[in-house]
C-alpha cells in the first residue's frame, strides 16, 4: 500500500510541476495551450542527451535548454506579435509531435525498440524531482502571493493597464512568467523519460499537458490548490489499478468518481471567490 | 488626424485649473501629454522652468505629476491594500511588505478624513470608493502638480462636495490641480482658472474672477449665430414620432430626462444641441427604447433606427467580422434570416451592396470591424441604420472624430434619409452641424429641451 502511494507521487510529479509552472503564467494572464509539445520536446531530449552522455542530469539541462527556442518563438508571437495564445500553443504541439516523431524514427527507425535511458537515481522509490516538486509548491506560492514580483504578475494577469501606470513593462512580466513555465515544462517532460519512465516513446506525454492546463483552473489558480488537484488525479489513477487487481462488491467505477466528486464539492464551498484572471489570454497592446 | 494643434499654456501652483471643452475637443490629450502616458510629436514641456522629457507615467511622476485617471487604474480583483501597493511598489525585488508600501496612502487618508476598507475587494466598492483609491495612490507620493480626469463623472452630488473639499485642500498647501471637465456648472464652483479647447485648438484662457459662465460656455460651443431657427423647413406633415411626458433615469440613477415632449415629422431634421451631460443620450436611448421609460409615452409610425454616441461601445462589436456588425442591423430582414437562420450568401451579396453604396474602405468583410478606421466604422453603423429605411433616425453625435470627408458623407446620408420622409433626431454638440442640417433647433438643459435663443439656455447643469 505504503509503495503503491510512494509510486502515486512519483507518477504524478511530471503533472504537478508542469501544472504549477503553468498557473504562474495563467497569473501573468498566459495560457500556454503548447505545454504538451514542450514537455514532449523536453522529454525527448532528455532522454537522447542522457543516453549519449550517460548522465540523467546532463539529460535535464539540454531539455531545458530545448525550450529556449519553444520560448522564443511562442511569446514573439503572443506577446510581441499578439497572436492568438490558443493558436499558437496549438501550432506548437503540432510541431512537436512531428519533430520528436521524425528525430525518434531517424534515429532508432521504425521498430519500437525500448530505449533504455540512464535514470535519476531513487531513494526509497523517489527521486530528487519529487523532492524539487513539493518543494515547488510553497515556494512559487510566495513567490505569487508575498514578493513584489507576484504582486505586479498578478496585476498583469487581471488589467494589464494598472501595471504599465505604475511604470513597469507588461511584456517583461509576461515574459518572465513564460520562462517559468517553460522551465517547468522542461522539468517535467525530463521527468517523465528519465524520472519515471526510463525510456521514450513517441507521444510519450500522452495529453499530460493538457490535463496540466485543465488543473491549474481546477486548482483555481492557487499553487497549492493545483498541486492537491494533480494529486487528486493521481490518486484517481492509482484507484482504478488497484480496484482493477482486487475484485471487490463495490463498482470500481464508484471508485473512480470519488476523487473529483470530493474536489467538487469542495469548490462550491471553497472556490466561489476566485475566478480566472480577467485578463488570461488576452494580448496587450501597449500603444493604447 | 491632429488631436492637439500647437499649444502654449502655463500653469500655476496653489490653483485649480480647470480644462474644459466638449468631448473630442483634446482635453485627455493634453493631459496625457503632461502625464507621460503620450509622447508629443513636438513641442517641449516644463516643470518649474526645466525642460523635461516624459515617457512614462513613471517620469512624470518622478517630477511631481500625478494622474488620476477617469478609467481607473485599479486591479479588481485584488484587495485595496495590494492596488495601494501596487502603485508604490519601487522595483519588483524581495518581499512584499503591503504595511510599510502602503503607509503613506493610509497617511493620506487619515489626513483626509477618508475610511478606505483596506482588505475589501476592490470591485466591491462603490464607485467613489475606488476613486478614493485612485486618489490616494496619486497622492502617496505627493505630487506638486494632480491632473484629475473627469472626476466627476461617476460621482453623487455629496460626493463631489467631499471631493471639491479635497482639491480645495491641496490647493491651499501650494499643489496645482488640474481638472478636466465638460459639465460648466461643476467648475464654476471650484476653479481659479479655466482653459477651453475646441476641436483640438486652444480657444481662450482666463481667469475665473475676471469672466461669467456664459461667455466659457461660448467658448466651448462656439459663437452663437443670432438666428438659431434652422433651415425652417416643415417636413411632410405627417408626425412620425410623438413623445410625451418622457422621464428617464441616468446610468448613476439620476434623473436625467426631465419631461420632454417632442415630436418629429416625415422627412424633418430636428437638432438637439446643448453642453454635454444635459440628458441628450439618455433621452436620445429613451427614444430607441434602449433605456426605459420611468415617464411619458413615445408613439412612433414605423422603425426607429439608432447611431449612437459611441461606435466603439455602442454601436460595433469590435472583435466580430464587418459582415456580422452589418448583420446586427439587418436581424429583421427576411431576405437574411429565414425562421431564425442566417442566409450567407444573401447577407454576403447585402453587406457587398452596402459596402460598395456608401463606399466603405474594408479589407475583407471576414476582417474585424476593429481594422477599420474611425470614420469607416462609423460608416458601417450610419448605413447599417439607414438601409432599413426607417421612420425615425436618431442620431448621437454621428460625426465625432470623424474626418472632412467622412463627416461630409455622413450628412449628405442624414439628408437624404429625410428628404425619403424619415424624421430625424438629431443630437449634436456641433453648433455648426446643427445650423447646417436641422430644420430646427432645440436645446437640452438639465434633463429639459428649451428653444435656442440665448447662451445661457446652452449652459445646463449637473444632470
Amino acid at each position: 500500500m505504503i509503495e503503491s502511494l510512494i509510486s502515486v507521487l512519483l507518477f504524478t510529479t511530471p503533472l504537478a510541476i508542469a501544472a504549477v509552472g503553468e498557473t504562474v503564467n495563467q497569473r501573468a494572464g498566459q495560457i500556454n495551450i503548447g505545454l504538451e509539445g514542450m514537455m514532449l520536446v523536453a522529454a525527448y531530449v532528455a532522454a537522447i542527451v542522457a543516453i549519449e552522455t550517460g548522465s540523467p542530469v546532463l539529460g535535464i539541462g539540454a531539455a531545458i535548454a530545448a525550450m529556449i527556442p519553444l520560448w522564443l518563438i511562442q511569446n514573439f508571437l503572443t506577446i510581441q506579435a499578439g497572436r492568438d495564445q490558443v493558436v499558437v500553443g496549438t501550432a506548437l504541439n503540432l510541431c512537436a509531435i512531428g519533430l520528436t516523431s521524425t528525430l525518434y524514427q531517424m534515429r532508432f527507425g521504425q521498430s519500437g525498440q525500448l530505449l533504455s535511458v540512464p535514470q535519476l537515481p531513487r531513494w526509497g522509490g523517489i527521486d530528487g524531482m519529487v523532492l524539487f516538486g513539493l518543494l515547488l509548491v510553497p515556494v512559487l506560492g510566495w513567490w505569487l502571493f508575498r514578493s513584489r514580483w507576484g504582486l505586479v504578475l498578478r496585476a498583469a494577469g487581471e488589467y494589464p493597464d494598472s501595471v504599465r501606470s505604475s511604470g513597469f513593462s507588461v511584456a517583461r512580466i509576461r515574459w518572465e512568467a513564460a520562462a517559468v513555465g517553460a522551465v517547468m515544462a522542461a522539468l517535467a517532460g525530463a521527468h517523465l523519460s528519465i524520472g519515471v519512465g526510463g525510456t521514450f516513446v513517441q507521444e510519450m506525454t500522452s495529453g499530460r499537458g493538457f490535463v496540466a492546463v485543465a488543473l491549474v483552473s481546477f486548482g483555481r489558480w492557487r499553487p497549492a490548490w493545483v498541486l492537491a488537484a494533480c494529486l487528486l488525479v493521481g490518486g484517481a489513477e492509482f484507484l482504478k489499478f488497484y480496484y482493477q487487481v482486487r475484485q471487490t462488491a463495490l463498482p470500481y467505477q464508484l471508485f473512480l468518481a470519488l476523487p473529483y466528486l470530493v474536489a467538487l464539492g469542495v469548490l462550491v464551498i471553497v472556490g466561489k471567490n476566485s475566478r480566472a484572471p480577467a485578463a488570461l489570454a488576452q494580448p496587450f497592446r501597449s500603444n493604447q | 488626424m491632429l488631436a492637439l494643434a500647437p499649444l502654449d499654456e502655463e500653469f500655476f501652483g496653489g490653483t485649480i485649473h480647470a480644462v474644459l471643452g466638449e468631448n473630442g475637443a483634446g482635453k485627455s490629450t493634453l493631459m496625457n501629454l503632461l502625464a507621460g502616458i503620450l509622447p508629443p510629436d513636438s513641442g517641449e514641456i516644463l516643470v518649474r522652468g526645466t525642460p523635461c522629457r516624459l515617457q512614462s507615467p513613471r517620469d512624470a511622476l518622478g517630477q511631481g505629476i500625478g494622474m488620476v485617471h477617469q478609467h481607473f487604474m485599479l486591479v479588481p480583483a485584488f484587495s485595496v491594500r495590494e492596488n495601494l501597493a501596487l502603485a508604490q511598489t519601487p522595483d519588483r525585488r524581495g518581499g512584499l511588505d503591503e504595511a510599510k508600501l502602503i503607509q503613506s496612502a493610509v497617511d493620506v487618508a487619515a489626513e483626509l478624513g477618508w475610511e478606505v476598507p483596506l482588505d475589501a475587494r476592490t470591485e466591491d466598492q462603490p464607485v467613489g470608493v475606488r476613486q478614493r483609491i485612485e486618489i490616494l495612490k496619486v497622492l502617496a507620493s505627493d505630487p506638486e502638480i494632480i491632473i484629475l480626469d473627469e472626476p466627476t463623472a461617476v460621482l453623487a452630488p455629496d460626493e463631489v462636495d467631499d471631493l471639491f473639499r479635497v482639491l480645495r485642500q491641496l490647493k491651499a498647501r501650494g499643489k496645482l490641480v488640474l481638472l478636466i471637465a465638460h459639465k460648466l456648472s461643476e467648475i464654476v464652483a471650484i476653479a481659479d482658472r479655466v482653459t477651453v479647447l475646441r476641436r483640438g485648438v486652444h480657444i481662450a484662457t482666463a481667469n475665473m474672477a475676471e469672466t461669467t459662465a456664459e461667455e466659457i460656455a461660448t467658448w466651448m460651443v462656439g459663437e452663437l449665430p443670432p438666428q438659431l431657427a434652422g433651415k425652417g423647413g416643415v417636413g411632410s406633415g405627417s408626425v412620425v414620432l410623438r413623445a410625451s411626458g418622457l422621464r428617464a433615469r441616468g446610468d448613476r440613477g439620476e434623473e436625467s430626462v426631465r419631461g420632454v415632449d417632442l415630436e418629429i415629422s416625415g422627412g424633418e431634421i430636428v437638432g438637439l444641441g446643448g453642453v454635454d451631460g444635459n440628458g441628450q443620450v439618455e433621452l436620445a436611448e429613451t427614444l430607441c427604447r434602449v433605456r426605459p421609460l420611468v415617464a411619458g409615452q413615445i408613439e412612433s409610425g414605423g422603425t426607429v433606427a439608432y447611431v449612437p454616441q459611441d461606435r466603439q461601445v455602442d454601436g460595433l462589436a469590435l472583435g466580430m467580422s464587418i459582415e456580422e456588425n452589418f448583420l446586427i442591423g439587418g436581424l429583421s430582414n427576411r431576405d437574411l434570416v429565414r425562421l431564425g437562420v442566417v442566409r450567407p450568401r444573401s447577407v454576403k451579396a447585402w453587406a457587398r451592396r452596402l459596402v460598395e453604396t456608401f463606399r466603405i474602405k474594408i479589407g475583407r468583410l471576414q476582417d474585424p470591424a476593429r481594422s477599420l478606421s474611425g470614420g469607416n466604422q462609423q460608416k458601417i453603423v450610419v448605413s447599417r441604420a439607414l438601409d432599413q429605411s426607417p421612420a425615425v433616425l436618431v442620431a448621437v453625435n454621428p460625426t465625432r472624430g470623424l474626418d472632412f470627408a467622412a463627416t461630409e458623407f455622413v450628412h449628405s446620408r442624414i439628408v437624404e434619409a429625410a428628404e425619403r420622409g424619415c424624421g430625424v433626431a438629431l443630437f449634436s454638440t456641433d453648433l455648426d452641424e446643427l445650423r447646417q442640417l436641422s430644420d430646427r433647433i432645440l436645446f437640452m438643459s438639465r434633463g429639459q429641451l428649451v428653444e435656442g435663443e440665448s447662451a445661457q439656455s446652452l449652459l445646463g447643469g449637473p444632470a
